[in-house]
């Protein structure tokens, strides 16, 4: 098998669903909101943090120090509420009234984000133990087999030495693409 | 005696706003207790128990092929296919491999679209009950007595409106549409389009 093949096998969006994925869905399902909305500012950080250092535990054994998950919990509330216009704030308004989701988008915001770094760390991971990133000759190497998909196309495939330093950005692109043909499959 | 306009407003608002808390809650409280399931018939059977929670506010057991209901396993089916449409075969890797954004999406995503049909159903039946109340229960059967008597409401709701939304839809604010073989006003499809421009207002209203 190639590296390229190798990459793709640890890759399979079921193997990392099972690897990183499920701990984390695993940890959000389990835990139960006490009520969906908070009475003022204070408890809605509470509510936050204490969130935040469950789901830490749950996913990898150990708990932050208090500051630490107040303050990682309202970047990531406010990161994702920005997407949709809010903020911080703005999240604190629908939790205390309850509408909008309430609360439990919050906590839904704080599982989905730590279940996508967990992801983009495991990917991450992988590639680094197929090529080893001081590795020159490894990496155009990967960049040869992946330029064999792509012989009659416009770009350079002479050359694989000018991508081999973005080989990590190429090859996520290249599985990402797979999948996401995959799933127009599955539409059929 | 017919409530005043503005009263009406701030009634369905508050009302709608209770419901839509109430919805909330039992969406948060409701616990899947598996991350993935193994078959699409257990999704179907675990989104039915989903259902039921969130318009009973428990899971009761009944017979779940009971036809005609909100949470009957025909319609779940049937509102499964409608959200996820072309997307149904990775809907359904998703739920039982925990791909993409895993069981959880799935149902959070369903939920979301039973949230806007509750809140839109409870909408028509809050706005029917206020036109019954200030018209009679003739109202329902009675096209012109409602088209005459009317009047005043339309008015008072066309005076209401931003000229953004009476662009929009100029065919919903004035006259009657069936539903179900009834004349409803068509006003009434205005509330349930555009609800964020009732909430958004509803102080200065009633102020």
């Amino acid at each position: 098998m190639t590296t390229l093949e190798l990459i793709k096998q640890e890759l399979d969006p079921r193997l990392m669903a099972r690897r990183v994925g499920s701990v984390h869905d695993d940890a959000r399902i389990r835990y139960r909101l006490r009520s969906n909305r908070v009475e003022d500012f204070e408890e809605f950080i509470q509510v936050l943090m204490n969130y935040y250092n469950y789901h830490h535990q749950h996913c990898f054994g150990s708990m932050l120090p208090l500051l630490e998950a107040s303050e990682r919990a309202k970047e990531i509330v406010e990161r994702g509420l920005r997407h949709h216009g809010g903020n911080l704030l703005s999240g604190y308004e629908q939790a205390r009234t309850g509408v909008h989701g309430g609360m439990r988008v919050m906590l839904d915001l704080i599982a989905d984000h730590l279940r996508e770094e967990g992801i983009r760390r495991h990917v991450n991971h992988v590639i680094d133990q197929y090529v080893i990133p001081t590795n020159w000759d490894e990496k155009v190497a990967l960049i040869k087999e992946l330029l064999e998909f792509f012989v009659d196309a416009t770009i350079d495939c002479s050359t694989p030495e000018r991508y081999a330093s973005d080989y990590k950005a190429l090859v996520e692109v290249y599985i990402l693409n797979l999948r996401r043909t995959e799933e127009h499959f599955f539409r059929l | 005696m017919r409530p005043a306009f503005s009263q009406f407003l701030f009634e369905l608002e508050q009302t709608d706003r209770l419901l839509r808390r109430e919805w909330e809650d039992r969406i948060a409280q409701f616990n899947p207790g598996r991350s993935v399931v193994v078959f699409e018939g257990e999704l179907i059977e675990l989104l039915f128990r989903a259902t039921e929670f969130l318009v009973e506010g428990k899971v009761t057991f009944a017979d779940e092929l009971a036809v005609g209901t909100y949470s009957g396993s025909n319609a779940v089916r049937a509102r499964v296919e409608r959200l996820f449409d072309t997307k149904l075969g990775s809907m359904i890797e998703s739920a039982t491999q925990g791909t993409g954004e895993g069981l959880r999406g799935v149902i959070s995503q369903y939920f979301d679209l039973c949230l806007s049909e509750l809140s839109r159903d409870s909408l028509y039946v809050l706005i029917d009950s206020f036109y019954e109340i200030s018209y009679g229960p003739r109202l329902g059967r009675d096209y012109d007595l409602m088209h005459r008597d009317g009047k005043s409401y339309f008015g008072s709701f066309r005076q209401l409106l931003p000229k953004s939304i009476l662009e929009q839809e100029t065919e919903y604010v004035m006259g009657t549409s069936f539903v179900d073989g009834v004349p409803k006003p068509r006003m009434r499809e205005v509330y349930v389009r555009h609800p964020e421009w009732i909430f958004s207002n509803i102080i200065g209203v009633v102020k």
